[in-house]
């Protein structure tokens, strides 16, 4: 059914010149946004409030419909029949702020099955697939009896990615989902989104307002700014604008900013580091010339 | 859907109706149905029905509304219409089995559909033209003398303020779930009736859930504010009456009598 397996750079899923505006709102939401997700990346999506951020989200998994413009699941329009809704929220999992709030069954496996249930699997196989799921979030055995409500706040948010795991999505699209997590949860939350997309194979869209999130994770960053794409491009060259993404109102990394002020102080940093480790190699290769000329 | 819900659907404009102290407003809509029910003529309905539109008119509230307020009881009025009209005593004029159709029951039916409806149109403007926080203030004030009798009308009157204040919040925190739930496969656009059904706990649960640690958190908040519930809040804007409330509870005392004494003429000519 899935159309050749062209490499690495085949399309997962496509935006062509969406645009959207809710009726009866004169405001656009989204501007003619044009991108597309092969499989196996990793991409972030940055942007202000309001920037559009979670409109465009929804468009990839048919929640809300473009006004104008195609979203396209392997080369597939999918605003045209015979393509179904169903098949685009099978093949794009949504893991939305909060996740934890939508937690409701009676046990962590039980919601976990809800998903895969909904998509036509049968009791056994939808079992199956959230203890599959459950595992690959580092939930064992132990917790699958157990009722959702009565679980930590973390292994709550980790129970509700699970049960979209478990409808086991080519793309994976996660809003802020370190959002109030403590440091070292909020670190196991992206070596877990690493972890996914190494045994899965599994695409990762992460939103997120941590410009350091998105430097240590992603491969790609589309920045939004008030409906429109205004940047493609890998982190290191998005964050190397540091003026630019601060008007955007998203900043970059402090490691960065701290490099941006050290060149304007006439010290030449060939280019901004955007990680903790890039950032060492950086001052170390900088320190080590110092001490040559000196 | 959950927008059209019948409470809070305040309708914001500028005027004299609006700008009236919510107690007059309160006083008059409880007048205004206390009438339709002392009233024993349908044709009096009719002079009361010309009020109340009279007063929508001054208050800019458009007629469309009138009708919008009147959808959500059609059922209820045709079920009273059939069940009055065929199931009443008195001489049949035409009758199949169980069922007699008798003029008595016609009037009665006739009657009782004009008094709902006249009360649910009543009761509409109030709402269209009183934000909720006002009724509740009003509704606090009113009942401020029951206070010597130990009800405790302040809390009261909180929780009444506060409920209202969470419609909104709570219709959003649906729509979250909602999009949340159908990520995870539910369609709630199509499928008959048991399936529909099906999909409500997984709404109403997490809505459950998030009510309670809500109103933890608020009331948290408020203590954390001083908040105690023995002394009584002050208000930010103590209601006042002006020379308008004094003209409208002048109409009022004009009104009630006026209609009773033209209803009791209308039926001793008839």
């Amino acid at each position: 059914m899935n159309t050749v397996q062209g490499g690495k750079s085949m399309c997962l899923i496509e935006a062509d010149h969406v645009s959207f505006s809710y009726p009866d709102v004169s405001r656009t939401i989204l501007q003619e946004v044009t991108f597309s997700i092969a499989q196996g990346e990793f991409i972030g999506l940055i942007g202000a409030s309001g920037s559009g951020k979670t409109t465009l989200v929804k468009q990839l998994n048919g929640l809300l419909r473009p006004t104008a413009g195609r979203i396209l699941l392997n080369g597939q329009d999918t605003g045209r029949r015979p393509f179904r809704l169903a098949e685009l929220r099978r093949h794009v999992g949504l893991v939305f702020q909060y996740p934890e709030h939508q937690l409701f069954k009676g046990t962590v496996l039980e919601d976990g099955a809800f998903g895969p249930s909904n998509l036509g699997a049968s009791p056994e196989e939808a079992r199956q697939a959230a203890r599959e799921a459950l595992s690959l979030v580092g939930l064992g055995p132990e917790f699958e009896n157990r009722s959702p409500l009565e679980l930590s706040g973390g292994e709550m948010r980790l129970a509700a990615i699970a049960g979209v795991l478990a409808m086991r999505p080519e793309l994976l699209i996660l809003d802020e989902p370190a959002a109030g997590l403590d440091p070292a949860a909020k670190e196991r939350m992206l070596v877990l989104l690493r972890n996914i997309r190494a045994e899965r194979g599994t695409s990762i869209l992460l939103v997120s307002h941590s410009m350091e999130d998105i430097a240590n994770c992603t491969d790609r960053v589309l920045a939004l700014s008030g409906g429109r794409l205004l940047s493609d491009a890998s982190p290191s060259l998005v964050f190397q604008q540091v003026g630019r993404m601060q008007e955007l109102g998203t900043g970059v990394p402090q490691i960065t900013a701290a490099a941006e002020e050290l060149r304007r102080r006439g010290i030449s940093v060939p280019s901004l580091p955007i990680t903790v480790s890039e950032a060492v190699n950086c001052f170390e290769t900088l320190l080590r010339e110092d001490c040559h000329d000196r | 859907m959950i927008a059209d819900l019948a409470i809070g659907r305040y309708y914001a404009a500028e005027s004299s109706v609006h700008s009236l102290d919510p107690r007059t407003k309160l006083t008059a809509a409880l007048v205004f149905i206390v009438t339709l029910f002392l009233i024993r003529d349908s044709l009096t309905y009719l002079l009361c029905l010309a009020a109340l539109l009279l007063l929508y008119r001054i208050s800019h509230v458009p007629f469309r509304y009138l009708m919008r307020g009147m959808r959500g009881i059609v059922l209820l009025l045709l079920f009273t219409l059939i069940f009055r009209a065929f199931f009443s005593p008195g001489d049949p004029i035409w009758s199949w089995g169980l069922l007699k159709l008798t003029q008595n029951g016609i009037n009665l039916a006739i009657r009782l559909v004009l008094r709902i409806s006249l009360m649910i149109l009543g009761a509409s403007l109030l709402s269209y033209t009183t934000t909720p926080r006002q009724l509740a203030n009003g509704m606090e004030q009113a009942l401020s003398g029951l206070k010597r009798f130990h009800v405790p009308v302040d809390d009261i009157a909180l929780t009444v303020t506060i409920a209202f204040r969470f419609i909104p919040v709570l219709n959003e925190e649906i729509g979250i779930l909602m999009d949340a739930q159908a990520a995870r496969g539910v369609d709630f656009q199509h499928g008959k009736l048991p399936e529909k059904l099906r999909r409500i706990p997984s709404l109403v649960i997490p809505l459950f859930v998030s009510v309670l640690r809500r109103s933890a958190d608020l009331a948290t908040a408020m203590e954390a504010r001083g908040y105690s519930g023995e002394n009584s809040c002050t208000k930010m804007y103590p209601l006042l009456y002006r020379q308008a409330d004094r003209i409208a509870y002048l109409l009022i005392l004009v009104y009630a009598p006026a209609i009773l004494l033209i209803d009791r003429g209308i039926a001793a000519l008839l």
